[in-house]
């Protein structure tokens, strides 16, 4: 199962951008990829997860740990996020109060919520 | 067989269908997979598809977690069966013979603290009871088992209202 992490920079915010499916299998890697942006100084990061097509309990406390680490820094974790059946995920959990989330990357790094 | 012709044929023509799937991360794909495939020749529309492929992957990680600090070999059970009016999936943990069914709460409750409930991992069952119209558990010789049900009819060809 392939799951693409890409990461690029736009407007000082490290953007993540998440493809594929977030399962119990796939997530160790979001988590290490997160760890690692944090290591390496970046610590206002938007996780772009319009690419995803699947998103599981596990992939949340991936996120969740992610925005608590950054938060350590000094730092923010938000979300980019359209799709009904992930934003469904977020809402069941509650996480919605927890999570920023944004229509597009434009609106995360720029500071305009979708909310 | 998962996601061919062979799959629904059989489902077809018995009512259901069991797999057996070694209990590792990786083979959860493959469970979605196949209930994806059973589900879209239901009345379901495809956000509820996705409710219960989500809910049988939750279920099925439950019985992967528990085995990653065991290294048992047994498989995870998965059977599908379906009647006019609904599908059951159930999940079974093989490596639980004769103990004590798998305790659930008789509703969906809203974590007070989602964030730590995520780092946890306990976000999981909440999932679970919210995206299927009914969640029940049993113990067996064969082992512990969740089930789970939706309420739809068979595909008549015309889109969910």
């Amino acid at each position: 199962m392939d799951l693409g992490l890409d990461v690029t920079e736009r407007n000082g915010f490290a953007v993540l951008a998440v493809r594929g499916e977030v399962d119990v299998y796939t997530a160790p890697r979001l988590r290490e990829r997160l760890v690692e942006m944090v290591s390496q100084g970046n610590h206002q990061v938007v996780v772009d997860l319009e690419g995803v097509d699947f998103l599981d309990s596990t992939g949340l406390g991936v996120l969740v740990g992610g925005l608590k680490r950054l938060r350590s820094h000094e730092g923010d974790l938000t979300l980019v996020c359209t799709q009904r059946r992930i934003l469904k995920v977020f809402e069941i959990t509650g996480l919605t109060k927890v999570f920023q989330i944004f229509e597009d990357v434009d609106a995360a790094t720029g500071g305009a919520s979708s909310e | 067989m998962v996601g061919s012709p062979t799959a629904v044929e059989h489902v077809e023509r018995t009512g259901g269908i069991q797999i057996d799937v070694p209990a590792q991360p990786g083979y959860l794909a493959l469970v979605r997979m196949l209930v994806h495939t059973l589900a879209q020749r239901r009345d379901l529309d495809d956000e509820r598809i996705e409710d219960l492929v989500l809910a049988v992957s939750e279920a099925c990680g439950w019985v992967v977690g528990s085995r990653l600090a065991t290294d048992t070999p047994r498989p995870v059970q998965v059977r599908w069966s379906e009647s006019d009016d609904g599908c059951v999936i159930e999940v079974t943990d093989t490596t639980s013979r004769d103990g004590d069914a798998p305790s659930l709460p008789d509703e969906a409750k809203l974590p007070r603290d989602p964030s730590r409930a995520a780092l946890e991992g306990e976000l999981s069952l909440p999932l679970v009871l919210a995206l299927v119209d009914e969640v029940t558990s049993s113990a067996g010789p064969n082992g512990s088992s969740v089930h789970m049900t939706v309420n739809c009819g068979p595909w008549d060809g015309q889109p969910s209202t």
